[in-house]
């Protein structure tokens, strides 16, 4: 008898007579007729808590309440409404396989799936009664907040690094509880959108020389020499470069103080480069910095984007076998530059703002024609149309600060300032329930491009169309260049591949490991997540793509058998294990620590990010997993994670966990493949499922995960398109936007159109199928 | 506000200052003393030293807890021989107390799990507990620097800064389902408004002195100059809002509107901002040596004392959980790979090299403190107040109890060094009800005090 079963016995007295006949049953658990299924799959609330007593209460019945959790007291089926995130966690745990413990009963699967099947069907019946409550009112994050200064103020002014970056709530830099406005934060973001609005309204600036110290001129291999900076080879990434923020345009001179370490039989040849052009090749026969040769070369600037200065040592000499005491090295040492103006005329003066909204320069233009391009300008910065108090108040600003200054250019400054101040700007108000576009166009505009709508968004929402021409807006706006902030915000995140700049893996244990290398792992994916949205390929392919985005050297450190020539080609991966994202360098760098690989950490990743099951975080105050020995063979370290799988406290996760990561094991912590076969053994996983090699991995994730990766696709675009985290109440319209995506060939755009669709502001929830 | 003279700023310092309300005093050593003692005459004076000179509060967060073993002197009472992790102080023991037994009890789970470090750097200055939450209403406490620059406000230009050689975030969810907010900022400006620190020197430097280049300098005047009307429409556009949202949202508005206002005090301000001590060079940005990082960033703290452009700071070396290598030392590994040491030897001796790597440069700045001279007359050091800690005392095991805890500085006569004190198990919060009272502020209580540390 079952050491369990008296216990149970006791409860059942309570129980209804329809109960108690079924109970015997439980001895012969694998006949299924035991408890028996409605239509939808569902077990009757009788039968389910006969499962719980079996499987729940011995942790969870009244006299212990293992994390506070207590399922005996849920007596009544509404007590899975009335308790709606315990019943949700009580859902997954299941889904999961954290819950029952593995080493506590033999759990059929079926029996499993039929209690979440029930959890979840209450949960949902719930969920269509209630509207997820959220805020509605946002903080322009960092990136928002820049993007939208340029489209605004068309302006082309990099302002990003200038702002203070934001923290992350539910996995996003665009929570709107976690975006604070603080005095520090807030300053910050007057002065970044005062600079980018004195560049849109200028004044004449005096001409003035800025100085520019060589270290601050450093390539990617060269050294610093005092204050001066040596270019060491004639290849480009050892040029001296420097990006110059000017500020205003016109015309410019830089004068460059160049010397040579000369060797050989000619002195160091140079070119200076500007913006990708060359602007001189010089002889420098100057061997000390003291000096110099001086080159000097004028420019032009007409945008406010920097001025990337390069400059190039042209004949590059190194031998190795010269005699003693000979010079054998010929570099380039660039001690300084002096950058002198802007020399400016009347066409610097007029910008394509002034030239949008007056149609004339300032001082020239009468008070209605003012009047009428603040009001073209303030309904573009508040996304909708500027009220004729707005107006007002802005007009306000406009004559005080022309009867200070006297000048218009200075009136109209304070105008822009004023107006990017205001709290109609610096926030996003797109309110659910609201049946004005505006709110839409908005709301569209910041998921997809990370920054304000543009014009024909504009007019679709002044003549109410947007919501009638939905599906082809979407379209639109995904092909559109700035579409690559979901990429570069979205993706990056979600997919973690952001981090990618902060790892650091060691070069000692990883000899083929450089920056260049990690800066093609982070372009690969980029490329990849790029190319899924632009030719709209099916969402599975984060699973299980068999091709990848590589140039020669990212090709050749994966062994395939095509090496692009020439910069990043679309790649196959046939005859590697690689496929999809996961398997990606990025990836494999980003989840393992600087001098080893993490299978815990790829099998939370995979877990966490791709398929929504991630087992609960680990209890306080254990510590990680370390190598055992200096040198551990691959059985060591499996050794020491199976101490994982057989202490029962940490087994319920770890037996999630790394299997998954296990099958990993197969890259090493750069990403590298192992060629070894010490580092494959045939895994597990949490279901049953056996696998040996990353690509019977992709296999798995799709044909048994599709539903999992689908909605935890769909959960991740709605928390980063609605600013905040979701609950159950959500749930519908997660499952609504699975169905949509299933039926649509899970393209990209279909997955976004659904999102847009169940989440966008106004939009009514299509009648569900 | 109207002159026909374009751009020139308000002469609304001289104004107030005939009102009795003292602000800005670029280089204080150019004035004669008795100005400052004059200036805040009518209530009892927050920030000033018995002598009436000006008194700073600063604290320090040391990530990642410390090898107790090389940290904590083995006696108390009068200290001859210093640990070896602390034998950088050794020139300035007599300015540094060692204070060992105070706790964190806020920074322990209490139910709610893992998130350790999260909750370290979320208590440390708050003593309250963090709530556990992924970004949706978060919620802790005002922070003692806060509670004590509130009380400055408009006395000096800045009423605290905050800085952080932690700039970069990772993506995710921070530590343990605990939002990014916890672990990145040390002081709260109220339970739900962190102060995100600043951290880059140059960027800092700006905001104390303008920017280096006199034609940029000012054209921010300028900016600074039309900053009051262009300030005055947008409280009724946050009117407008407010009538419209949800009380989550007006929360929000109310946090614009407070930042509208302090922006409002630093118009004054700004037009008065002084030129920096001549000894001192604008940064040019990160350095990428982290000692010599640690060092712009300290140096930043040292100038705005020296300046009296804040009389509070804050200072993140890193967050807790910061996983930074430091090949300047050869340690290749990440500092928070490396505090799950588990006892392993090399683990240890190389987060010794780390706790000592940061004393060192704490001891830098100390030394710099100690060789400026003040108004007063007596050393910079003399008269501050200076916290360094962290909020977990053994990265292996992450507890929160007798936490690493230096207290640095004159305290303006009032704090005596050169010994190591058991506080004997108490609040870390007794220590800062201490201290904020040292400083003027009169509170009974902070965070989850139970009293006063009177022997501090």
């Amino acid at each position: 008898m079952h050491p369990f079963l008296p216990k149970i016995w006791t409860w059942l007295a309570s129980m209804s007579a329809a109960a108690l006949a079924l109970a015997p049953a439980e001895t012969t658990a694998a006949q299924d007729d035991a408890f028996p299924l409605d239509e939808h799959g569902h077990l009757n609330w009788s039968d389910f808590r006969v499962l719980m007593a079996e499987n729940c209460f011995d942790c969870h019945g009244g006299f212990l309440k293992e994390g506070g959790v207590d399922l005996f007291a849920m007596r009544e089926e509404s007590s899975i409404v009335e308790n709606p995130e315990l019943w949700e966690s009580v859902s997954k745990a299941l889904r999961i396989h954290y819950m029952p413990p593995a080493d506590h009963r033999n759990f059929p699967t079926h029996r499993r799936e039929a209690m979440v099947r029930t959890v979840d069907a209450e949960l949902l019946a719930a969920a269509e009664q209630e509207q997820a409550d959220h805020a509605s009112l946002r903080r322009l994050n960092r990136n928002e907040f820049a993007n939208t200064l340029r489209d605004l103020l068309l302006v082309d002014y990099a302002v990003e690094d200038e702002l203070p970056p934001d923290d992350s709530g539910y996995g996003f830099d665009n929570n709107a509880d976690v975006l604070p406005v603080s005095p520090l934060l807030l300053e910050k973001y007057l002065n970044v959108a005062a600079d980018v609005g004195e560049r849109a309204v200028p004044l004449p600036i005096e001409p003035r020389q800025v100085d520019v110290y060589g270290i601050e001129m450093a390539g990617y291999n060269g050294t610093n020499r005092n204050n001066a900076y040596v270019v060491y080879s004639d290849e480009q990434r050892s040029s001296a470069r420097y990006a110059f923020k000017h500020v205003g345009q016109g015309d410019y001179e830089a004068r460059i103080f160049l010397a040579g370490q000369q060797a050989g039989d000619e002195p160091c040849r140079a070119r200076v480069v500007i913006n990708g052009k060359s602007m001189g090749d010089f002889v420098v026969e100057a061997e000390d910095i003291e000096d110099p040769l001086v080159a000097t070369v004028r420019f032009t600037v007409r945008n406010d984007r920097p001025a990337y200065f390069r400059i190039d040592l042209l004949n590059d000499y190194y031998n190795k076998d010269a005699p003693e005491g000979e010079p054998n090295d010929r570099n380039l040492i660039v001690g300084g530059m002096e950058i002198e103006g802007p020399f400016q005329t009347e066409e610097n003066l007029y910008t394509p703002f002034l030239k949008r909204h007056f149609g004339q320069i300032p001082n020239e233009a009468p008070e209605d024609v003012l009047r009428d391009g603040i009001w073209r300008f303030a309904s573009r910065a508040y996304r909708r149309p500027a009220a004729a108090e707005e107006i007002s108040s802005l007009w306000a600003v406009y004559t005080e600060e022309n009867k200070r200054t006297n000048n218009p250019r200075r009136a109209l400054r304070a105008v822009v300032d004023s107006a990017l101040s205001s709290p109609n700007f610096i926030f996003r108000w797109e309110p659910k329930h609201s049946r004005d576009e505006f709110a839409l166009a908005s709301w569209l505009s910041y998921f997809i491009w990370g920054s304000m709508p543009d014009d024909q968004l504009f007019d679709l929402a002044k003549d109410g169309n947007l919501r009638a021409n939905l599906e082809s807006e979407i379209k639109r706006m995904l092909s559109d260049p700035r579409a690559k902030a979901l990429t570069n915000h979205f993706a990056a995140q979600w997919l973690q591949f952001r981090d990618l700049d902060q790892s650091h893996p060691d070069r000692k244990k990883y000899p083929q490991f450089s920056y260049g290398l990690r800066h093609s792992m982070k372009q690969e994916t980029q490329r990849f997540f790029e190319d899924l949205i632009k030719k709209d390929r099916s969402i599975m392919r984060v699973l299980d793509a068999d091709y990848t985005f590589a140039n020669k050297q990212l090709a050749e450190f994966y062994g395939l058998s095509e090496a692009p020539e020439k910069g990043f080609q679309k790649v196959s991966l046939e005859g590697t294990h690689r496929r999809g994202v996961w398997s990606q360098g990025s990836v494999l760098i980003v989840t393992s620590h600087v001098d080893r690989s993490s299978p815990v950490l790829r099998g939370k990743y995979i877990l966490e990010n791709l398929i929504g099951m991630e087992p609960p975080p680990p209890p306080a105050n254990i510590p990680s997993l370390s190598t055992a020995a200096e040198q551990p063979t691959p059985k060591d370290f499996r050794d020491s994670l199976a101490i994982h799988r057989d202490n029962p406290d940490c087994a319920s996760c770890h037996k999630i966990l790394d299997p998954l990561g296990l099958v990993l094991e197969s890259y090493d912590g750069i990403g590298a493949w192992r060629s070894s076969d010490d580092h494959r053994t045939r895994e597990v996983l949490f279901d049953g499922t056996e696998i040996e090699l990353p690509s019977q991995l992709a296999e798995y994730l799709v044909n048994e995960r599709q539903d999992e990766f689908l909605e935890t696709f769909a959960e991740k675009l709605a928390i980063y398109a609605s600013g905040r985290g979701l609950d159950w109440r959500d749930q519908p319209a997660i499952n609504q936007i699975v169905t949509d995506t299933e039926e649509n060939d899970f393209r990209f755009s279909a997955i976004m159109t659904a999102v847009i669709e169940q989440f966008g502001p106004g939009m009514e929830p299509p009648p569900a199928r | 506000m109207s002159t026909d003279q374009p751009s020139t700023p308000l002469p609304r310092r001289a104004f107030l200052r005939n009102l009795g309300v003292s602000i800005a005093l670029p280089m204080l050593s150019s004035m004669p003393s008795r100005l400052l003692a004059e200036a805040t005459p009518l209530v009892k004076p927050v920030g000033v030293t018995p002598d009436g000179t000006p008194l700073r509060m600063a604290f320090v967060y040391h990530p990642n807890g410390v090898i107790p073993s090389t940290w904590y002197p083995e006696t108390t009472g009068k200290l001859d021989v210093l640990p070896p992790t602390l034998e950088p102080l050794k020139e300035l023991t007599n300015s540094v107390r060692v204070i060992s037994g105070l706790n964190h009890e806020k920074a322990e789970a209490n139910g709610d799990g893992a998130g350790d470090h999260a909750r370290a750097n979320a208590t440390f200055l708050t003593g309250m507990q963090a709530k556990k939450t992924g970004g949706q209403d978060i919620r802790i406490g005002t922070s003692i620097d806060q509670i004590v620059a509130r009380e400055l406000d408009g006395i000096t230009p800045l009423s605290s800064m905050e800085l952080s050689c932690s700039g970069q975030r990772t993506t995710g969810s921070c530590d343990s389902g605990y939002s990014c907010a916890y672990q990145y900022n040390l002081s709260w400006r109220n339970p739900n408004t962190p102060n995100p620190p600043e951290s880059n020197p140059r960027a800092a430097f700006e905001r104390l002195f303008g920017d280096s280049d006199p034609n940029e300098k000012r054209r921010i005047l300028e900016r600074w100059a039309r900053r009051q009307s262009v300030l005055d429409g947008v409280r009724d556009d946050a009117r407008t809002l407010y009538r419209q949202v949800s009380a989550e949202d007006r929360d929000k508005l109310a946090a614009y509107l407070d930042a509208v206002r302090a922006v409002e005090q630093r118009v004054e301000a700004v037009s008065a901002t002084p030129d920096p001590p001549e000894h001192v060079e604008a940064p040019r940005g990160i350095p990428g040596a982290y000692s010599e990082y640690l060092d712009v960033m300290y140096e930043m703290m040292a100038i705005a004392f020296e300046t009296d452009m804040t009389r509070v700071t804050t200072f993140m070396l890193a967050h807790d959980g910061s996983n930074r290598t430091f090949p300047e030392i050869d340690v290749r590994s990440g500092h928070h790979q490396l505090s799950h040491h588990k006892n392993e030897a090399d683990k240890i001796e190389q987060l010794k090299k780390i706790d000592r790597f940061y004393v060192d440069a704490y001891a830098r700045f100390l030394k710099r403190m100690r060789d400026t001279k003040d108004v007063s007359g007596k050393s910079l050091l003399d008269s501050s107040i200076i916290v360094y800690g962290g909020g977990i005392r053994d990265g292996n095991k992450h507890d929160h109890g007798d936490l690493p805890v230096l207290l640095s500085g004159g305290g303006g006569g009032t704090i005596q060094g050169g010994d190591h004190f058991d506080a004997q198990g108490v609040p870390m919060c007794n220590l800062y009800v201490e201290l904020a009272q040292r400083m003027g502020v009169n509170i009974d209580s902070f965070g989850d005090s139970s009293g006063r540390l009177g022997q501090a």
